[in-house]
């Protein structure tokens, strides 16, 4: 046990991105967790302060800059909650379990999203039904053109819109490998799939993605 | 390979899912078709494009804000609980599942009286240990006995009360055993109760704890938030139950006065379970570990005076 936990620190020891440069960012993740799993708080606290950027990140890249700080505070309280289960076991690092609750919290949270809209929805095709008979719904479509966003020269706004046009499903392995930079390995441990199947979801997404950029370079507009 | 399959598989290709056959057949179609190495060009391309999506910021007191939110997280946890032996929660559950077992034909028996009897009214006349106990809730309440602000000042009045109730109470549980062996003093369904009962009587029937039915005083007692320890006590009473009741042998209310400690030792554990591993709710109130210490030599009684206490 003792020996897993040194062996995994150097993984932990190894994030993609960007690193705080604080005291309690630069210590190990191990003894931190062991600190924290035996009521330390400010070895949670030192581990909050490494990864909430990230975690933010994520959550923003998945559900946009909303809900993302809520959720932020969300997926914290949840790991402390479930912290007395984790352990170093294999391959897992502590970052790649916070990293899943963090995905997990973000696909509950699209999820409850999906369930409102549809509750809240009605068809913009349907005629509004009038006493004296019905008349057409005329909805004007405020949807950016391609002209519009590149004069703008907004074109990370468009890799944004796309990408938040996607399904849940790309856009976590978009999210994860592409714009945060993760290892495979760490993202299907993160996801729960075996690496083929990652490997495939990655090219499937990256695929909508290509063919929704295209389409909007052609003329189309853009999702909303 | 031809060309539309070729730009079918480009990003599998740069995704790494292709086998390496497939790679080396499209890396040779590529080197010799300017169109289908466009379309590579392009699907090497987005993960660039994705990556270079500005990093978010957040803002800069949510570090602060996550961890007032951890620390007030971890102040509504108990200590003990946190350090719960999962050994201890496993036996516990167990022991409230074999119970559940044994004891559900009597659960949804009413014991006898609703809360505007003569004996239950007669209960309530009785002076309370303390005078600002929270009053019973109606049958069939579900709400949670308000809990004392200061819950400690409770515990130093409630013991010496809960001590003669204790005796009261284990009065009526030695009555109820004994009238298993001798019927006739087993008071029967819709027998006179307490009302009608010589004053200096000190035996209660079932009715006269203060309960309308069994469930109901479950529910009482599956609404007392506890101090972590009762989760301790609990499992070790449940272990030091006589193993000798047989519920179908005895008459019901015998048996049902007789069961309850079990019952209550159960769903304190179970509540306990509930409240402090599963939802981390924690509610102190020392009351039901006050009862049950002042009366130590008889545990099984003590945990039925909390459940009595509580409903009162």
């Amino acid at each position: 046990m003792r020996s897993e936990v040194l062996v995994n620190s150097e993984l932990v020891e190894k994030p993609a991105g960007n690193k705080t440069n604080t005291g309690a960012a630069n210590c190990d993740d191990s003894k931190l967790v062991l600190a924290a799993q035996q009521g330390e708080g400010s070895a949670f606290s030192a581990l909050v302060d490494k990864y909430y950027r990230k975690v933010y990140g994520l959550l923003y890249q998945m559900c946009g800059a909303i809900d993302a700080e809520d959720l932020t505070q969300e997926v914290f309280l949840r790991a402390l909650t479930a912290l007395r289960k984790f352990q170093f076991r294999g391959q897992a690092s502590f970052r790649t379990w916070l990293y899943k609750i963090a995905m997990n919290t973000a696909i509950n949270e699209l999820r409850q999203r999906k369930r409102r809209r549809a509750w809240e929805s009605y068809s913009l095709d349907k005629n509004i039904e009038l006493a004296d008979g019905s008349v057409e719904r005329n909805v004007p479509d405020d949807a950016d053109t391609p002209q519009d966003a590149l004069e703008r020269g907004e074109q990370q706004a468009v890799v944004w819109r796309i990408l938040h046009a996607l399904p849940a499903r790309h856009r976590q392995v978009l999210v994860l490998i592409d714009i945060e930079g993760l290892e495979y390995q760490e993202v299907a441990q993160i996801l729960g799939c075996p690496l083929g199947t990652l490997k495939s979801r990655v090219a499937r997404a990256r695929s909508a993605f290509a063919a929704r950029y295209e389409r909007f370079y052609k003329g189309g507009t853009l999702p909303r | 390979m031809k060309c539309e399959r070729v730009k079918a598989k480009v990003h599998w290709y740069v995704a790494g899912a292709l086998s390496s056959r497939q790679a080396r057949a499209i890396e040779q179609h590529v080197s010799q078709c300017p169109d289908c190495a466009k379309a590579l060009a392009e699907a090497k391309a987005i993960p660039q494009l994705l990556k270079n999506l500005p990093v978010p910021q957040p803002h800069p007191d949510l570090a602060a804000r996550i961890d007032a939110a951890v620390r007030a997280h971890a102040a509504s946890r108990p200590v003990a609980a946190r350090h719960l032996k999962p050994a201890l929660v496993a036996a516990a559950a167990l022991a409230v599942a074999i119970i559940a077992v044994l004891v559900v034909p009597l659960v949804h028996r009413p014991l006898s009286l609703n809360a505007s009897s003569p004996a239950t009214s007669r209960f309530a006349a009785t002076p309370p240990a303390t005078t600002d106990t929270p009053a019973r809730p109606s049958p069939g309440a579900r709400t949670r006995p308000p809990v004392p602000a200061d819950s400690s000042r409770l515990v130093r009045r409630a013991a010496p009360g809960a001590e003669s109730r204790a005796r009261r109470l284990m009065s009526a549980g030695a009555g109820m055993r004994f009238a298993a062996a001798k019927p006739q003093n087993v008071p029967a369904p819709g027998a006179p109760t307490a009302a009608a009962r010589p004053a200096h009587q000190d035996t209660l029937a079932p009715a006269e704890l203060g309960c309308s039915t069994a469930s109901q005083d479950l529910r009482t007692v599956a609404t007392i938030a506890a101090a972590p320890e009762h989760l301790v006590m609990a499992s070790q009473r449940i272990s030091q139950l006589p193993t000798t009741v047989q519920p179908a042998t005895r008459p019901r209310q015998a048996a049902g006065l007789t069961i309850s400690g079990e019952i209550a030792s159960g769903l304190i554990a179970a509540t306990l379970l509930n409240e402090y591993i599963e939802k981390n709710v924690i509610e102190t109130t020392d009351t039901a570990l006050a009862i049950a210490t002042s009366v130590p030599t008889v545990p099984t009684l003590s945990i039925s005076d909390t459940a009595v206490k509580v409903g009162e």
